[in-house]
Protein backbone atom coordinates (compact mmCIF):
# COMPACT_ATOMS: atom_id res chain seq x y z
CA UNK A 1 0.00 0.00 0.00
CA UNK A 2 2.26 2.31 0.94
CA UNK A 3 5.22 1.15 -1.76
CA UNK A 4 2.32 1.80 -4.53
CA UNK A 5 1.70 5.14 -3.13
CA UNK A 6 5.13 6.24 -3.27
CA UNK A 7 5.53 5.16 -6.78
CA UNK A 8 2.37 7.22 -7.86
CA UNK A 9 4.13 10.37 -6.16
CA UNK A 10 7.49 9.29 -7.75
CA UNK A 11 5.66 9.26 -10.98
CA UNK A 12 3.59 12.39 -10.32
CA UNK A 13 6.92 14.31 -9.48
CA UNK A 14 9.23 13.07 -12.21
CA UNK A 15 6.48 14.18 -15.12
CA UNK A 16 5.93 17.75 -12.94
CA UNK A 17 9.57 17.97 -13.15
CA UNK A 18 9.53 17.17 -17.41
CA UNK A 19 6.57 19.20 -17.49
CA UNK A 20 7.52 22.18 -15.60
CA UNK A 21 9.62 23.99 -17.82
CA UNK A 22 7.49 27.73 -18.41
CA UNK A 23 8.53 30.37 -19.76
CA UNK A 24 6.64 34.30 -20.46
CA UNK A 25 4.29 34.67 -23.22
CA UNK A 26 2.36 37.17 -24.36
CA UNK A 27 -1.38 36.77 -25.87
CA UNK A 28 -1.46 35.82 -28.91
CA UNK A 29 -4.88 37.82 -29.57
CA UNK A 30 -4.75 40.87 -27.49
CA UNK A 31 -1.84 43.06 -26.97
CA UNK A 32 -0.54 43.63 -23.93
CA UNK A 33 -2.09 40.99 -22.18
CA UNK A 34 -0.26 37.88 -20.78
CA UNK A 35 -2.68 34.92 -19.97
CA UNK A 36 -2.09 31.63 -18.38
CA UNK A 37 -2.66 29.42 -21.84
CA UNK A 38 -3.92 26.65 -20.25
CA UNK A 39 -6.84 27.93 -18.34
CA UNK A 40 -7.85 29.85 -22.14
CA UNK A 41 -7.05 27.58 -24.59
CA UNK A 42 -7.84 29.83 -27.19
CA UNK A 43 -4.78 28.44 -29.76
CA UNK A 44 -4.09 24.69 -29.81
CA UNK A 45 -0.48 25.04 -30.69
CA UNK A 46 0.52 26.51 -27.39
CA UNK A 47 -1.00 23.27 -25.53
CA UNK A 48 1.22 20.50 -24.84
CA UNK A 49 -0.72 16.89 -24.34
CA UNK A 50 -2.30 16.12 -21.25
CA UNK A 51 -1.02 13.36 -19.08
CA UNK A 52 -3.26 11.69 -16.86
CA UNK A 53 -1.32 9.66 -14.02
CA UNK A 54 -3.68 6.85 -12.14
CA UNK A 55 -3.25 5.16 -9.09
CA UNK A 56 -6.78 3.44 -9.19
CA UNK A 57 -10.13 4.70 -10.75
CA UNK A 58 -10.69 6.73 -7.41
CA UNK A 59 -7.47 8.15 -7.47
CA UNK A 60 -5.63 10.14 -10.06
CA UNK A 61 -3.58 13.05 -11.28
CA UNK A 62 -4.19 15.17 -14.55
CA UNK A 63 -1.46 17.24 -15.31
CA UNK A 64 -2.17 19.92 -18.37
CA UNK A 65 0.49 21.74 -19.60
CA UNK A 66 1.08 25.04 -21.90
CA UNK A 67 3.72 27.33 -23.33
CA UNK A 68 3.38 29.77 -20.01
CA UNK A 69 1.41 27.54 -17.57
CA UNK A 70 0.54 24.39 -15.35
CA UNK A 71 -2.51 23.25 -14.57
CA UNK A 72 -2.39 19.74 -11.98
CA UNK A 73 -5.91 18.14 -10.85
CA UNK A 74 -5.99 15.85 -8.21
CA UNK A 75 -9.00 13.57 -7.20
CA UNK A 76 -8.57 12.12 -3.50
CA UNK A 77 -9.63 8.90 -3.10
CA UNK A 78 -12.94 8.18 -1.17
CA UNK A 79 -13.38 4.84 0.07
CA UNK A 80 -17.06 5.66 1.37
CA UNK A 81 -19.53 8.77 2.43
CA UNK A 82 -17.99 9.24 5.85
CA UNK A 83 -14.54 10.13 3.85
CA UNK A 84 -16.62 11.49 0.70
CA UNK A 85 -18.16 14.36 3.38
CA UNK A 86 -14.45 15.04 4.86
CA UNK A 87 -12.65 15.39 1.57
CA UNK A 88 -15.16 17.84 0.17
CA UNK A 89 -15.25 19.95 3.97
CA UNK A 90 -11.37 19.38 4.00
CA UNK A 91 -10.76 20.49 0.26
CA UNK A 92 -13.63 23.23 0.46
CA UNK A 93 -11.36 24.50 3.45
CA UNK A 94 -8.44 24.79 1.96
CA UNK A 95 -9.74 25.99 -1.47
CA UNK A 96 -11.15 29.21 0.73
CA UNK A 97 -7.88 29.60 2.01
CA UNK A 98 -6.02 29.63 -1.65
CA UNK A 99 -5.09 33.46 -1.25
CA UNK A 100 -2.97 32.04 0.31
CA UNK A 101 -1.35 29.28 -1.29
CA UNK A 102 -0.14 31.13 -4.55
CA UNK A 103 -0.74 27.99 -7.12
CA UNK A 104 -4.12 27.09 -5.99
CA UNK A 105 -6.83 27.34 -7.74
CA UNK A 106 -9.81 28.80 -6.30
CA UNK A 107 -12.23 26.47 -8.22
CA UNK A 108 -11.32 22.44 -8.81
CA UNK A 109 -11.64 21.55 -12.31
CA UNK A 110 -14.47 19.53 -13.23
CA UNK A 111 -14.09 15.56 -12.01
CA UNK A 112 -11.35 16.69 -9.34
CA UNK A 113 -11.61 17.72 -5.93
CA UNK A 114 -8.78 20.24 -5.86
CA UNK A 115 -6.66 21.87 -8.97
CA UNK A 116 -3.29 24.31 -9.10
CA UNK A 117 -2.23 26.70 -11.66
CA UNK A 118 1.37 27.07 -12.13
CA UNK A 119 2.41 30.23 -13.75
CA UNK A 120 5.77 31.26 -15.66
CA UNK A 121 5.45 33.98 -12.86
CA UNK A 122 5.66 31.43 -10.13
CA UNK A 123 8.25 29.57 -11.22
CA UNK A 124 10.29 32.41 -11.54
CA UNK A 125 9.55 33.52 -7.69
CA UNK A 126 10.01 30.27 -6.57
CA UNK A 127 12.41 27.51 -6.87
CA UNK A 128 11.06 24.46 -9.42
CA UNK A 129 12.28 21.79 -6.90
CA UNK A 130 10.79 23.27 -4.43
CA UNK A 131 7.55 23.75 -5.77
CA UNK A 132 7.46 20.23 -7.07
CA UNK A 133 8.29 19.29 -3.21
CA UNK A 134 5.28 21.29 -2.03
CA UNK A 135 2.77 19.63 -4.75
CA UNK A 136 3.60 16.45 -3.67
CA UNK A 137 3.80 17.22 0.41
CA UNK A 138 0.35 18.38 -0.33
CA UNK A 139 -1.14 15.31 -1.95
CA UNK A 140 0.44 13.31 0.79
CA UNK A 141 -1.04 15.50 3.40
CA UNK A 142 -4.62 15.52 1.98
CA UNK A 143 -4.51 11.76 2.33
CA UNK A 144 -2.89 12.15 5.79
CA UNK A 145 -5.30 14.34 7.55
CA UNK A 146 -8.41 12.61 5.66
CA UNK A 147 -7.97 9.67 7.37
CA UNK A 148 -7.15 11.08 10.91
CA UNK A 149 -10.43 13.51 10.65
CA UNK A 150 -11.90 9.94 10.11
CA UNK A 151 -10.53 8.46 13.06
CA UNK A 152 -11.68 11.09 15.02
CA UNK A 153 -15.01 10.99 13.70
CA UNK A 154 -14.39 7.63 15.10
CA UNK A 155 -13.26 7.81 18.18
CA UNK A 156 -15.64 10.62 19.00
CA UNK A 157 -19.02 8.37 18.28
CA UNK A 158 -17.41 5.56 20.08
CA UNK A 159 -16.94 8.67 22.89
CA UNK A 160 -20.75 9.77 22.37
CA UNK A 161 -21.55 6.11 22.30
CA UNK A 162 -19.67 4.80 25.70
CA UNK A 163 -21.45 7.88 27.40
CA UNK A 164 -24.65 6.80 26.78
CA UNK A 165 -24.42 3.61 27.69
CA UNK A 166 -22.82 4.23 30.51
CA UNK A 167 -26.24 5.99 31.95
CA UNK A 168 -27.85 2.74 32.07
CA UNK A 169 -25.22 0.83 34.43
CA UNK B 1 -21.29 34.99 28.91
CA UNK B 2 -21.90 36.95 31.96
CA UNK B 3 -25.43 37.41 32.35
CA UNK B 4 -26.11 33.35 31.75
CA UNK B 5 -23.52 33.00 34.20
CA UNK B 6 -24.86 34.45 36.58
CA UNK B 7 -27.92 33.08 35.60
CA UNK B 8 -26.59 29.65 36.50
CA UNK B 9 -24.76 30.56 39.14
CA UNK B 10 -27.89 32.09 40.97
CA UNK B 11 -26.12 34.18 43.25
CA UNK B 12 -28.26 36.90 44.65
CA UNK B 13 -27.89 40.43 45.98
CA UNK B 14 -29.97 42.00 48.05
CA UNK B 15 -32.31 44.76 45.92
CA UNK B 16 -32.17 43.14 42.78
CA UNK B 17 -35.70 42.55 40.43
CA UNK B 18 -37.25 40.12 41.88
CA UNK B 19 -38.16 38.79 38.38
CA UNK B 20 -34.35 38.04 37.92
CA UNK B 21 -34.56 36.38 41.00
CA UNK B 22 -37.06 34.51 40.62
CA UNK B 23 -35.57 33.27 37.39
CA UNK B 24 -32.63 32.94 38.84
CA UNK B 25 -33.69 30.37 41.27
CA UNK B 26 -35.53 27.78 38.57
CA UNK B 27 -32.06 28.05 36.55
CA UNK B 28 -30.78 27.16 39.01
CA UNK B 29 -32.32 23.82 38.67
CA UNK B 30 -29.96 23.67 35.54
CA UNK B 31 -32.84 21.97 33.56
CA UNK B 32 -33.34 22.91 30.21
CA UNK B 33 -36.92 24.28 30.72
CA UNK B 34 -35.37 27.13 33.70
CA UNK B 35 -32.41 27.56 31.20
CA UNK B 36 -35.28 29.00 28.20
CA UNK B 37 -36.66 30.72 31.41
CA UNK B 38 -33.29 32.66 32.19
CA UNK B 39 -32.53 33.05 28.42
CA UNK B 40 -36.01 34.79 27.69
CA UNK B 41 -35.52 36.42 30.20
CA UNK B 42 -32.16 38.04 29.54
CA UNK B 43 -32.58 38.29 26.15
CA UNK B 44 -29.40 37.29 25.02
CA UNK B 45 -29.71 34.03 25.37
CA UNK B 46 -30.11 32.41 22.03
CA UNK B 47 -29.61 28.77 22.04
CA UNK B 48 -30.05 26.52 19.12
CA UNK B 49 -32.55 24.22 21.15
CA UNK B 50 -32.11 21.05 19.86
CA UNK B 51 -28.39 21.09 20.21
CA UNK B 52 -28.45 21.28 23.81
CA UNK B 53 -31.09 18.03 23.92
CA UNK B 54 -28.43 16.27 26.61
CA UNK B 55 -27.74 19.19 29.05
CA UNK B 56 -30.59 17.73 31.28
CA UNK B 57 -30.43 15.75 34.07
CA UNK B 58 -26.98 15.28 35.69
CA UNK B 59 -27.94 18.02 38.30
CA UNK B 60 -27.74 15.99 41.38
CA UNK B 61 -24.39 15.08 40.96
CA UNK B 62 -23.35 19.00 40.57
CA UNK B 63 -22.66 20.55 43.73
CA UNK B 64 -21.72 23.88 41.64
CA UNK B 65 -25.44 23.73 40.56
CA UNK B 66 -27.09 22.21 43.34
CA UNK B 67 -25.39 24.60 46.13
CA UNK B 68 -27.54 27.38 46.04
CA UNK B 69 -31.44 27.13 46.65
CA UNK B 70 -33.13 29.89 48.23
CA UNK B 71 -36.63 28.93 49.91
CA UNK B 72 -39.61 30.87 47.34
CA UNK B 73 -41.26 32.60 49.59
CA UNK B 74 -39.14 36.11 49.69
CA UNK B 75 -40.40 36.28 46.04
CA UNK B 76 -44.26 35.76 46.56
CA UNK B 77 -44.60 39.09 48.67
CA UNK B 78 -42.59 41.10 45.96
CA UNK B 79 -44.51 40.83 42.79
CA UNK B 80 -43.43 39.39 39.30
CA UNK B 81 -44.74 40.18 36.12
CA UNK B 82 -43.72 37.72 33.77
CA UNK B 83 -45.38 36.34 30.16
CA UNK B 84 -42.89 34.32 28.41
CA UNK B 85 -42.63 31.89 25.21
CA UNK B 86 -39.86 29.58 24.99
CA UNK B 87 -39.34 26.78 22.64
CA UNK B 88 -36.89 23.66 23.53
CA UNK B 89 -35.94 20.81 20.74
CA UNK B 90 -38.09 18.06 19.36
CA UNK B 91 -41.19 20.75 19.01
CA UNK B 92 -41.88 21.47 22.38
CA UNK B 93 -42.95 24.61 23.65
CA UNK B 94 -43.24 26.29 26.82
CA UNK B 95 -45.96 29.78 27.62
CA UNK B 96 -45.07 30.76 31.53
CA UNK B 97 -47.37 33.04 33.08
CA UNK B 98 -46.96 35.09 36.38
CA UNK B 99 -49.13 37.71 37.44
CA UNK B 100 -48.85 40.70 39.86
CA UNK B 101 -52.49 39.74 41.47
CA UNK B 102 -51.50 36.38 42.23
CA UNK B 103 -47.80 36.38 42.48
CA UNK B 104 -48.18 32.58 44.31
CA UNK B 105 -49.62 30.94 41.25
CA UNK B 106 -47.54 29.90 38.03
CA UNK B 107 -49.39 29.33 34.70
CA UNK B 108 -47.49 27.09 32.74
CA UNK B 109 -48.73 25.83 29.33
CA UNK B 110 -46.82 23.16 27.25
CA UNK B 111 -47.42 22.00 23.28
CA UNK B 112 -46.32 18.69 22.58
CA UNK B 113 -45.17 17.83 18.74
CA UNK B 114 -47.80 16.60 16.37
CA UNK B 115 -48.77 13.06 17.58
CA UNK B 116 -48.05 10.45 14.66
CA UNK B 117 -50.99 8.54 13.97
CA UNK B 118 -49.87 5.23 15.48
CA UNK B 119 -49.53 6.81 18.71
CA UNK B 120 -52.41 6.84 21.44
CA UNK B 121 -53.35 10.13 22.55
CA UNK B 122 -56.05 11.30 24.87
CA UNK B 123 -56.74 14.75 25.09
CA UNK B 124 -53.89 15.67 23.44
CA UNK B 125 -51.76 14.17 25.80
CA UNK B 126 -49.78 10.70 25.67
CA UNK B 127 -51.61 7.70 27.52
CA UNK B 128 -51.01 7.98 31.26
CA UNK B 129 -49.73 12.08 31.23
CA UNK B 130 -52.16 13.02 33.40
CA UNK B 131 -51.68 10.27 35.94
CA UNK B 132 -47.94 10.85 36.02
CA UNK B 133 -48.70 14.68 36.41
CA UNK B 134 -50.95 13.96 39.84
CA UNK B 135 -48.32 11.54 40.66
CA UNK B 136 -45.62 13.97 39.80
CA UNK B 137 -46.37 17.16 41.46
CA UNK B 138 -49.13 16.07 43.84
CA UNK B 139 -51.26 19.34 45.36
CA UNK B 140 -48.60 21.63 44.10
CA UNK B 141 -50.16 21.74 40.17
CA UNK B 142 -53.54 21.90 39.20
CA UNK B 143 -54.49 20.82 35.66
CA UNK B 144 -56.91 23.56 34.37
CA UNK B 145 -59.28 21.79 31.74
CA UNK B 146 -59.35 22.84 28.97
CA UNK B 147 -55.45 23.84 28.45
CA UNK B 148 -55.10 27.34 26.64
CA UNK B 149 -55.21 27.71 23.29
CA UNK B 150 -52.85 26.47 21.31
CA UNK B 151 -51.45 24.16 24.12
CA UNK B 152 -51.50 20.47 24.96
CA UNK B 153 -51.42 20.91 28.73
CA UNK B 154 -52.34 24.07 31.49
CA UNK B 155 -50.56 23.58 34.71
CA UNK B 156 -51.64 26.29 37.77
CA UNK B 157 -48.49 25.77 40.15
CA UNK B 158 -49.17 27.14 43.88
CA UNK B 159 -45.99 28.21 45.04
CA UNK B 160 -47.54 28.10 48.19
CA UNK B 161 -47.59 24.74 48.62
CA UNK B 162 -44.12 23.81 48.37
CA UNK B 163 -42.43 21.69 50.73
CA UNK B 164 -40.37 23.71 53.43
CA UNK B 165 -37.55 21.37 53.26
CA UNK B 166 -34.94 22.44 50.98
CA UNK B 167 -33.69 19.30 49.58
CA UNK B 168 -38.00 18.21 49.25
CA UNK B 169 -37.97 21.84 47.46
CA UNK B 170 -35.25 21.25 45.01
CA UNK B 171 -35.95 17.84 44.16
CA UNK B 172 -39.59 19.19 43.16
CA UNK B 173 -38.26 22.10 40.92
CA UNK B 174 -36.49 19.73 39.12
CA UNK B 175 -39.05 18.03 38.75
CA UNK B 176 -41.05 21.29 37.44
CA UNK B 177 -38.55 21.61 35.18
CA UNK B 178 -38.56 18.32 33.73
CA UNK B 179 -41.81 18.68 32.84
CA UNK B 180 -41.42 16.92 29.32
CA UNK B 181 -40.00 14.17 30.71
CA UNK B 182 -43.03 13.40 33.16
CA UNK B 183 -45.82 14.05 30.01
CA UNK B 184 -43.89 12.38 27.10
CA UNK B 185 -42.70 9.83 28.83
CA UNK B 186 -45.41 9.00 30.33
CA UNK B 187 -46.36 5.62 28.31
CA UNK B 188 -42.63 4.43 28.59
CA UNK B 189 -42.59 4.99 32.44
CA UNK B 190 -45.61 2.45 32.39
CA UNK B 191 -43.84 0.15 30.22
CA UNK B 192 -40.62 0.14 32.38
CA UNK B 193 -42.62 -0.27 35.52
CA UNK B 194 -43.67 -2.96 34.50
CA UNK B 195 -40.67 -4.48 33.76
CA UNK B 196 -39.43 -3.54 37.02
CA UNK B 197 -42.16 -5.50 38.58
CA UNK B 198 -42.07 -8.33 36.53
CA UNK B 199 -45.43 -8.23 35.15
CA UNK B 200 -46.41 -7.43 31.81
CA UNK B 201 -49.46 -5.89 32.00
CA UNK B 202 -52.43 -7.39 30.46
CA UNK B 203 -54.02 -4.21 28.77
CA UNK B 204 -50.62 -3.29 27.20
CA UNK B 205 -50.77 -3.65 23.12
CA UNK B 206 -47.99 -5.58 21.91
CA UNK B 207 -46.27 -2.68 20.00
CA UNK B 208 -46.73 0.69 21.43
CA UNK B 209 -45.08 3.69 19.72
CA UNK B 210 -44.57 7.22 21.74
CA UNK B 211 -44.18 10.33 20.19
CA UNK B 212 -40.49 12.10 20.60
CA UNK B 213 -40.26 14.28 17.31
CA UNK B 214 -42.37 16.14 15.28
CA UNK B 215 -44.53 13.24 13.52
CA UNK B 216 -42.28 10.63 14.51
CA UNK B 217 -42.43 7.93 17.19
CA UNK B 218 -40.01 5.15 18.29
CA UNK B 219 -41.83 1.53 19.42
CA UNK B 220 -42.08 -0.54 22.46
CA UNK B 221 -42.23 -4.39 22.28
CA UNK B 222 -43.06 -5.64 25.69
CA UNK B 223 -42.04 -9.43 27.00
CA UNK B 224 -42.45 -10.45 30.07
CA UNK B 225 -38.15 -9.95 31.14
CA UNK B 226 -37.50 -7.28 28.92
CA UNK B 227 -38.28 -4.46 26.57
CA UNK B 228 -37.24 -3.83 23.22
CA UNK B 229 -36.98 -0.06 22.22
CA UNK B 230 -36.93 0.42 18.26
CA UNK B 231 -35.64 3.71 16.94
CA UNK B 232 -36.24 4.64 13.61
CA UNK B 233 -33.44 7.30 13.21
CA UNK B 234 -34.36 10.13 10.49
CA UNK B 235 -32.09 12.82 9.91
CA UNK B 236 -32.90 15.98 7.11
CA UNK B 237 -29.25 16.74 6.26
CA UNK B 238 -27.54 14.12 3.98
CA UNK B 239 -24.42 14.75 5.51
CA UNK B 240 -25.97 14.17 8.80
CA UNK B 241 -27.51 10.79 7.37
CA UNK B 242 -23.73 9.68 6.73
CA UNK B 243 -22.42 10.95 10.13
CA UNK B 244 -25.28 9.28 12.13
CA UNK B 245 -25.06 5.85 10.60
CA UNK B 246 -21.16 6.35 11.59
CA UNK B 247 -21.72 6.84 15.20
CA UNK B 248 -25.00 4.31 15.50
CA UNK B 249 -22.35 1.86 13.93
CA UNK B 250 -20.23 2.94 16.99
CA UNK B 251 -22.97 2.36 19.67
CA UNK B 252 -23.10 -1.26 18.90
CA UNK B 253 -19.43 -1.39 18.89
CA UNK B 254 -19.33 0.27 22.11
CA UNK B 255 -21.70 -2.04 23.87
CA UNK B 256 -19.04 -4.61 23.21
CA UNK B 257 -16.05 -3.16 25.32
CA UNK B 258 -15.53 -4.56 28.27
CA UNK B 259 -16.68 -2.20 30.41
CA UNK B 260 -20.10 -1.49 28.98
CA UNK B 261 -20.87 -5.46 29.40
CA UNK B 262 -24.31 -4.59 31.47
CA UNK B 263 -25.61 -1.32 29.45
CA UNK B 264 -28.46 -2.67 27.46
CA UNK B 265 -27.64 -4.59 24.31
CA UNK B 266 -27.55 -2.43 21.18
CA UNK B 267 -28.26 -3.21 17.27
CA UNK B 268 -28.20 -1.41 14.11
CA UNK B 269 -29.62 -2.20 10.74
CA UNK B 270 -30.46 -0.09 7.86
CA UNK B 271 -33.64 -2.25 7.28
CA UNK B 272 -36.33 -2.46 9.70
CA UNK B 273 -36.03 -5.01 12.56
CA UNK B 274 -38.19 -8.34 13.10
CA UNK B 275 -40.01 -6.43 16.04
CA UNK B 276 -41.74 -3.51 13.77
CA UNK B 277 -43.38 -6.28 11.66
CA UNK B 278 -46.97 -4.62 13.12
CA UNK B 279 -45.95 -1.14 12.72
CA UNK B 280 -47.66 0.90 9.64
CA UNK B 281 -45.74 1.62 6.83
CA UNK B 282 -45.18 5.05 7.11
CA UNK B 283 -42.61 4.16 10.40
CA UNK B 284 -40.86 1.70 8.25
CA UNK B 285 -38.63 4.25 6.44
CA UNK B 286 -35.66 6.09 8.26
CA UNK B 287 -32.85 7.03 6.29
CA UNK B 288 -30.03 6.53 8.78
CA UNK B 289 -31.30 3.20 10.06
CA UNK B 290 -32.61 1.41 12.85
CA UNK B 291 -31.75 1.33 16.17
CA UNK B 292 -32.85 -1.49 18.94
CA UNK B 293 -32.14 -1.35 22.51
CA UNK B 294 -32.77 -4.26 25.08
CA UNK B 295 -33.77 -3.39 28.54
CA UNK B 296 -33.64 -5.48 31.32
CA UNK B 297 -35.19 -5.06 34.64
CA UNK B 298 -31.57 -4.34 35.91
CA UNK B 299 -32.04 -1.24 34.12
CA UNK B 300 -35.10 -0.21 35.49
CA UNK B 301 -34.92 -1.38 39.18
CA UNK B 302 -35.06 1.88 41.79
CA UNK B 303 -33.37 5.13 40.77
CA UNK B 304 -32.08 3.80 37.64
CA UNK B 305 -35.81 4.44 36.43
CA UNK B 306 -35.68 8.29 36.12
CA UNK B 307 -32.33 7.80 34.29
CA UNK B 308 -33.31 5.36 31.51
CA UNK B 309 -36.76 6.92 30.58
CA UNK B 310 -34.72 9.97 30.28
CA UNK B 311 -32.11 8.50 28.12
CA UNK B 312 -34.49 7.13 26.03
CA UNK B 313 -36.91 9.95 25.66
CA UNK B 314 -34.32 11.98 24.18
CA UNK B 315 -32.26 9.48 22.55
CA UNK B 316 -32.53 11.22 19.05
CA UNK B 317 -31.43 14.61 20.32
CA UNK B 318 -28.45 13.38 21.72
CA UNK B 319 -27.85 11.47 18.78
CA UNK B 320 -28.15 14.40 16.60
CA UNK B 321 -26.55 17.22 18.89
CA UNK B 322 -22.95 15.36 18.53
CA UNK B 323 -23.48 14.90 14.83
CA UNK B 324 -24.33 18.34 14.42
CA UNK B 325 -21.22 19.34 16.40
CA UNK B 326 -19.27 17.38 13.88
CA UNK B 327 -20.77 17.92 10.55
CA UNK B 328 -20.60 21.75 11.80
CA UNK B 329 -16.55 20.72 11.84
CA UNK B 330 -17.08 22.09 15.33
CA UNK B 331 -18.39 25.31 16.46
CA UNK B 332 -18.99 27.79 14.05
CA UNK B 333 -16.88 31.12 15.90
CA UNK B 334 -19.58 33.45 15.69
CA UNK B 335 -22.14 31.37 17.57
CA UNK B 336 -22.99 32.91 21.18
CA UNK B 337 -20.11 32.27 23.62
CA UNK B 338 -23.23 30.47 25.73
CA UNK B 339 -23.22 27.53 24.21
CA UNK B 340 -19.58 26.79 24.84
CA UNK B 341 -20.67 27.60 28.60
CA UNK B 342 -22.63 25.06 28.35
CA UNK B 343 -20.10 22.54 26.63
CA UNK B 344 -18.11 23.73 29.55
CA UNK B 345 -20.63 22.84 31.88
CA UNK B 346 -21.28 19.44 30.45
CA UNK B 347 -17.15 18.64 30.72
CA UNK B 348 -17.28 19.85 34.29
CA UNK B 349 -19.90 17.09 34.76
CA UNK B 350 -17.12 14.73 33.20
CA UNK B 351 -19.79 13.54 30.28
CA UNK B 352 -16.42 13.07 28.46
CA UNK B 353 -14.42 11.66 31.02
CA UNK B 354 -11.45 10.88 28.74
CA UNK B 355 -11.47 14.34 27.50
CA UNK B 356 -8.55 15.51 29.69
CA UNK B 357 -8.91 19.23 28.40
CA UNK B 358 -12.54 20.73 27.82
CA UNK B 359 -11.30 23.07 25.00
CA UNK B 360 -9.70 20.12 22.80
CA UNK B 361 -13.73 19.16 21.21
CA UNK B 362 -14.31 22.93 20.40
CA UNK B 363 -13.68 23.24 17.22
CA UNK B 364 -11.46 20.01 17.11
CA UNK B 365 -11.53 19.68 13.60
CA UNK B 366 -11.19 23.18 12.90
CA UNK B 367 -8.28 23.55 14.40
CA UNK B 368 -6.62 20.66 12.78
CA UNK B 369 -7.07 22.13 9.77
CA UNK B 370 -5.70 25.47 10.06
CA UNK B 371 -2.63 23.51 11.99
CA UNK B 372 -2.65 21.77 8.04
CA UNK B 373 -2.95 24.92 6.16
CA UNK B 374 -0.08 26.29 8.23
CA UNK B 375 1.82 23.90 7.60
CA UNK B 376 1.53 23.78 3.83
CA UNK B 377 2.00 27.38 3.70
CA UNK B 378 5.07 26.98 5.42
CA UNK B 379 5.91 24.01 2.86
CA UNK B 380 5.21 26.76 0.25
CA UNK B 381 7.17 29.57 1.30
CA UNK B 382 10.04 26.65 1.33
CA UNK B 383 10.46 27.34 -2.23
CA UNK B 384 10.89 31.14 -2.43
CA UNK B 385 14.07 32.08 -2.35
CA UNK B 386 15.49 33.90 0.08
CA UNK B 387 15.26 36.92 -1.95
CA UNK B 388 15.17 39.27 1.33
CA UNK B 389 17.77 37.82 2.92
CA UNK B 390 20.61 38.19 -0.28
CA UNK B 391 18.83 42.21 -0.31
CA UNK B 392 19.85 42.76 3.14
CA UNK B 393 23.15 41.31 3.27
CA UNK B 394 24.00 43.80 0.07
CA UNK B 395 22.66 46.70 1.69
CA UNK B 396 24.49 46.34 4.73
CA UNK B 397 27.72 46.11 2.80
CA UNK B 398 26.68 49.04 0.44
CA UNK B 399 25.61 51.37 3.33
CA UNK B 400 28.24 50.30 5.81
CA UNK B 401 28.46 53.25 8.51
CA UNK B 402 31.86 54.01 9.24
CA UNK B 403 33.20 56.09 12.34
CA UNK B 404 34.83 59.16 11.81
CA UNK B 405 38.14 58.42 11.96
CA UNK B 406 37.66 55.27 9.53
CA UNK B 407 36.28 57.35 7.08
CA UNK B 408 39.26 59.99 7.59
CA UNK B 409 41.68 57.33 7.40
CA UNK B 410 39.70 55.74 4.19
CA UNK B 411 39.71 58.79 2.28
CA UNK B 412 43.64 59.91 3.38
CA UNK B 413 44.92 56.24 1.88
Amino acid sequence: MVNTQRLYLMCIRNTLDAAMCLQNFPCQEVERHNKPEVELKTSSELLLNPVLICRNEAEKCLIETSINSLRISIKVKQADELENILTKKFLRFLSMRAEAFQVLRRKPVQGYDISFLITNYHCEDMQKHKLIDFIVQFMEDIDKEISELKLSVNTRGRLVATEFLKQFM
Amino acid sequence: MGNFQNATGGSLTEGENPGLLLLRRWSSTSSKLAMDLSGIFFDSLTVKMDQIAFCKYKEHESSVIAAKIYPFTDTINKGVELDCHSVEFDDVRYHIQVSMRSPEFILLSMSLPTPPPETVFFGGLPSGALDAIKEAYGVLAQILDPPKDGYNLTMKLNLAKLPQDEEEEYDLLVKIASLREVVLGAPLRVVLKHLASKKVAADVDQLVAIVHRQKESFFLVSEADKVTVVFPMRFKDSTDVVLATSFLQEFVEARRTAGLNTAPPCLWSPSPPLELKGAPSHALTANAGFVTFVIFPRHVEGRKLDKTVWSLLTFHAYVSYHVKMVAKLGYPLDLPSTIYNYELFEFRQNLYGDYKNARCSEGFMHTRMRRRVESLIQALDRAKPDIEKSKKTSHNRSFKRLSLKEARSSSNS
